[in-house]
Order: structure tokens, then C-alpha cells, then sequence
């Protein structure tokens, strides 16, 4: 299970107003708008709880085929500590990692099986994955019959999510 | 109010959200507010917020879900029009 959204923090304030009158009550539970309220860093927790959730429909997206659907509700998350944390969707759980800097917040899917993170272009990622799995030539990007991205190594396709905003992107694979 | 007015208005609300300008002056009833006209998701909200302002109207959650393009939206304020 794959899946990861990252938040460029400068961007968000310019671009979006959580305060905004009903704002949060479109896209929150209530227990998710309390915590949000009672943060000593509201617009943190927010993104925090966002980063949470488009990660974890990223990857209930690829397990369930899920169509292009905006439904913030379907989907309920729960903090456990700075970093891990749950999201449920239907009968459902996913375990994400969030880490945050001064400048982006950023969280993914974490599975027992072992997951990969690299920041940066799409060109260096490229250039990693040449590197780590000693490939001839740069992988090439596809995507599956389902329209999701894969990457092409040397015989086989491995499946990984990118997420970009602002100044920052991020791929797990 | 006739689909073609609801979505003159609903230009005029989503214009400051989108980042695909060309798209945006090409707009038809089947641009799509994301792949389209790249309205980040976080925005996404903003607009359903300015057209239940802009509109006097209450979009619910399964209504809302609903609004990813231009058809789709014009369809729910025309029926939350007529709830009114």
C-alpha cells in the first residue's frame, strides 16, 4: 500500500484560509475539528490531518479502484503521537507517518512491507532509482490500466505515488 | 435561472482558484475542476463555499462530492435552486 501528499506551508497560507467561516466544517469530522481547535498549531494540525487523509485515499484508491470522488468524510483520522497516526475508511485502517519542517508537512501510507521516500525532482528521482537498482537506463514512467502512475525498472513495473505542492515534492515507492 | 447564467456565475467564483488559465477561457460544461483547470484540492472547498454564498444555497456532503466539474456543479445549484 502506497500513498503520500505533502504540503508546501508558505503556499497553503497564501492560498487558503482554514478559519474561513464553515471551512472547516466541510472537510473535518467533529472530533477532527477539535483537534485542530485545541492545537497550539491549528493550521499544522490542519495540514497535518489533510496530508493524512489525501495519503491514505491515494492508497484506497489503488486497493479499491476508488473513481475521482471529493469526499473528505469518508474518511476519519486519529493522531496517536508527532508522527503516526490512522485513518479509517469504511471497515478499514491505515497506519501514516507524517514528518513536518518549518516549510512543508508531509505524510504517507506506512505498510509492513518496506517503503521507500525521496524528496526532491523528478529528474534526481530518476537518477536515484537508476542508481539504486543499477538499471542501464533512467526507469520510465507509466501509468496502469487502472490510470495509476508505475515505473518501469527492467523487466518488472513497480507501483509509486508522487505528490507535489508548491516548492516541494515527494515519491514513495 | 438557466444553466447558461449559473455557469456565467460559477465562472466568476472559481476564476480566482484556477492555475490553467488557457482552460479556464476554453471553459465548457465539461471542464474539470482538477484536471482542467488545476483548482488544488484545498480550494476545491472554497469554491463550493462561494457558491452556497453566491447563490443564498446549503451543499451537503454527498452533494458536494459531486462537484469536480462544471456540469456536475451547475446541476447541483440548479437543484438546490429549486429546493429553495
Amino acid at each position: 500500500m502506497i500513498g503520500n501528499d505533502i504540503v508546501d506551508l508558505a503556499k497553503a497560507k497564501r492560498d487558503t484560509y482554514i478559519f474561513r467561516p464553515r471551512y472547516l466544517d466541510k472537510v473535518c469530522s467533529q472530533e477532527e475539528v477539535d483537534l485542530v481547535r485545541s492545537s497550539s498549531n491549528s493550521i499544522q494540525t490542519f495540514w497535518r490531518l489533510w496530508t493524512m487523509k489525501e495519503a491514505a485515499y491515494k492508497a484506497f484508491q489503488r486497493q479499491f479502484s476508488l473513481g475521482a470522488k471529493y469526499n473528505p468524510f469518508a474518511f476519519s483520522s486519529q493522531l496517536i503521537d508527532e508522527e503516526v497516526g490512522i485513518v479509517s475508511y469504511q471497515n478499514h485502517t491505515l497506519i501514516t507517518r507524517s514528518f513536518k519542517t518549518d516549510k512543508f508537512m508531509y505524510s504517507e501510507v506506512s505498510h509492513s512491507e518496506v517503503h521507500n521516500t525521496f524528496f526532491g525532482s523528478t529528474a534526481a528521482f530518476l537518477s536515484h532509482l537508476k542508481t539504486e537498482f543499477q538499471l542501464a537506463f533512467h526507469p520510465i514512467v507509466s501509468t496502469s490500466v487502472e490510470g495509476l502512475p508505475m515505473l518501469k525498472l527492467n523487466q518488472e513495473s513497480i507501483p509509486f505515488s508522487k505528490t507535489h505542492h508548491g516548492h516541494f515534492q515527494a515519491f514513495q515507492y | 435561472m438557466t444553466s447558461e447564467a449559473i455557469q456565467q456565475q460559477l465562472k466568476k467564483i472559481i476564476k480566482p482558484y484556477v492555475n490553467h488559465q488557457d482552460n479556464f477561457e476554453n471553459l465548457t460544461t465539461e471542464s474539470d475542476f482538477i484536471s482542467d483547470l488545476e483548482i488544488n484540492s484545498a480550494n476545491l472547498v472554497d469554491v463550493v463555499l462561494d457558491v452556497e454564498d453566491e447563490f443564498d444555497i446549503r451543499i451537503e456532503n454527498d452533494d458536494m462530492e459531486k462537484m469536480l466539474n462544471v456540469k456536475a456543479s451547475i446541476e447541483v445549484i440548479q437543484k438546490k435552486l429549486a429546493e429553495k
